[in-house]
């Protein structure tokens, strides 16, 4: 038997499907999980077997239904942990370069306003310098400066979220990297799914596209890391080292995230062993 | 198709953002591949698009081209897998009364065999490394009379290697299956890309 939307066709007769759009759009998602036909319907199938009368009749209702089972498959594709993950993971590298451009010139402005305060070598930390400013006379400065001190509030609620939701959806991944680190590679690379699919080599020069370009195209260097870089086993390790340890560690990253995708749940031999060699070869 | 001194429009509404040309939409080569394919290629007598045309759209993206496809065409069933891009889709679909959204991966083709009629047209601009092999598992879609329009990303298959390599090497993949009638890169508008038309082999 063939099953198309508009009805079911076998050699000797034919049933026409019925029903409102929900049911049709069920029907749909039936067909399409289980297979109904690989055999294209003809025009002679539509016409024989639908239960609609004009050419417009069939379209406008089949548009209709196209419609509404789009926006639910949309909206399932939306729903996935991850990609809720990369966009709050986007959200504070955002928030990270405008707090960071922001703090550099409030304390630039603030140096110049009073001129004997702060010096350049030996400022505090610029932190420190705006959680004070706060409280300080200038009232546009003092206001700038509160601001700030919401954004860094802001950006720590984020990353507890962001450690929440990488703990739940790769905990391996999470604890190996940090959830930081870890969901910047998610991202980087689209989807838990599409880590878990990646290559180690891939992994390790995620997040280094120009250099890598660079490399195809004029023959410079080869990157050794990319995103895996921000971990400190990678920028701690001596410069010697420190393109085998970023290999080792995106090798065990992507089977962390395969141990993520698959298995869902935390395996601590195996983190205790990924931990050992990312140690060795960082040491030896 | 419909051209006024030489310039590939649409028969649809022009919106707010289209350029205009006496009250049809003028079809722009650098917005559109299909539009530079029609501009650098000999597509002029092989493509005619009209109101009775049913064309099976692959790599929809946010449907720019499809409303320019929509403008000639019956019907538009267009298949597109990325969510983001979808929803534009979606919203376009919405305004007209012939486009079909369809969110699937046209890698399988399966999902939307349930849907898809006999199509006289199949146009695919996909961004995958294995575009002909796309191209072949959907051929089951087109009437013996049509013809595919095939838009190569060579980018997609691979950065090292030139265009000019790549667009032979997947003609000689697609000979298998279809004649080739004709094929060209998409210079000056697009020179990574190239549009490649072909039809099913007759038995």
């Amino acid at each position: 038997m063939r099953q198309y939307w508009f009805g079911d066709i076998s050699d000797e007769d034919c049933i026409p499907a019925d029903g409102d759009d929900e049911y049709f759009v069920a029907r749909i998602r039936f067909l399409q999980e289980n297979t109904g036909s690989f055999v294209p319907m003809s025009d002679d199938d539509i016409q024989r077997c639908s239960s609609f009368r004009t050419r417009a009749e069939y379209i406008s209702r089949l548009r209709r239904i196209s419609i509404s089972l789009a926006k639910i498959v949309v909206q399932e594709l939306y729903q996935t942990r991850d990609q809720e993950l990369i966009h709050l993971v986007r959200m504070i590298d955002e928030l990270d370069q405008a707090t960071s451009h922001l703090s550099d010139n409030l304390a630039e402005w603030h140096e110049i306003r009073t001129i004997s305060s702060y010096t350049r070598h030996d400022r505090q930390s610029v932190r420190q310098v705006i959680t004070d400013l706060t409280t300080c006379d200038d009232t546009v400065i003092s206001a700038i400066a509160r601001e700030m001190v919401h954004l860094y509030e802001t950006r720590s609620l984020l990353a507890s979220q962001v450690k929440e939701i990488a703990d739940e959806i790769m905990p391996n991944t999470s604890a190996l990297l940090g959830p930081l680190v870890a969901s910047r590679i998610m991202s980087a690379a689209g989807g838990l799914f599409k880590l878990a699919a990646l290559p180690g080599s891939t992994v390790q020069v995620l997040g280094a596209k120009s250099a890598l370009f660079s490399h195809i195209t004029t023959g410079s260097p080869p990157p050794k890391h990319g995103i895996v870089y921000q971990h400190s086993r990678v920028h701690r390790a001596p410069m010697k080292r420190r393109g085998r340890v970023a290999r080792v560690i995106a090798a065990k990253v992507v089977i962390a995230a395969r141990i993520d995708f698959y298995r869902k749940e935390k395996d601590p031999s195996f983190l205790e062993d990924a931990d050992a060699q990312i140690h060795k070869a960082g040491t030896k | 198709m419909i051209s006024i001194d030489g310039t590939l429009v649409s028969p649809g509404k022009p919106g707010s953002y289209d350029r205009q040309l006496h009250g049809f939409r003028v079809w722009r080569p650098e917005k559109s591949k299909f539009a530079a394919l029609w501009y650098t290629g000999k597509v002029k007598d092989l493509i005619d698009m009209t109101s009775e045309t049913r064309l099976l759209y692959l790599g929809a993206g946010n449907g720019s081209t499809v409303s320019y496809m929509a403008d000639y065409c019956e019907v538009v069933y267009a298949v597109e897998f990325a969510p983001r891009p979808m929803r534009d889709l979606i919203a376009l679909s919405e305004k007209r009364d012939n486009i079909i959204p369809i969110s699937a991966d046209a890698r399988n083709p399966g999902l939307y065999m349930p849907i898809v009629e006999p199509v006289d047209y199949i146009y695919m601009d996909v961004a995958q490394p294995n575009q002909a092999e796309i191209a072949i598992a959907n051929r089951q879609f087109l009437k013996d009379t049509g013809c595919i329009i095939f838009i190569l990303k060579t980018r997609s298959i691979s950065v090292r290697e030139s265009p000019d390599v790549i667009m032979n090497r997947t003609i000689t993949r697609l000979a298998e299956f279809f004649t080739i009638a004709t094929h060209s890169l998409l210079i000056p508008f697009y020179p990574d890309h190239a549009g490649i038309i072909c039809m099913p082999k007759k038995d």
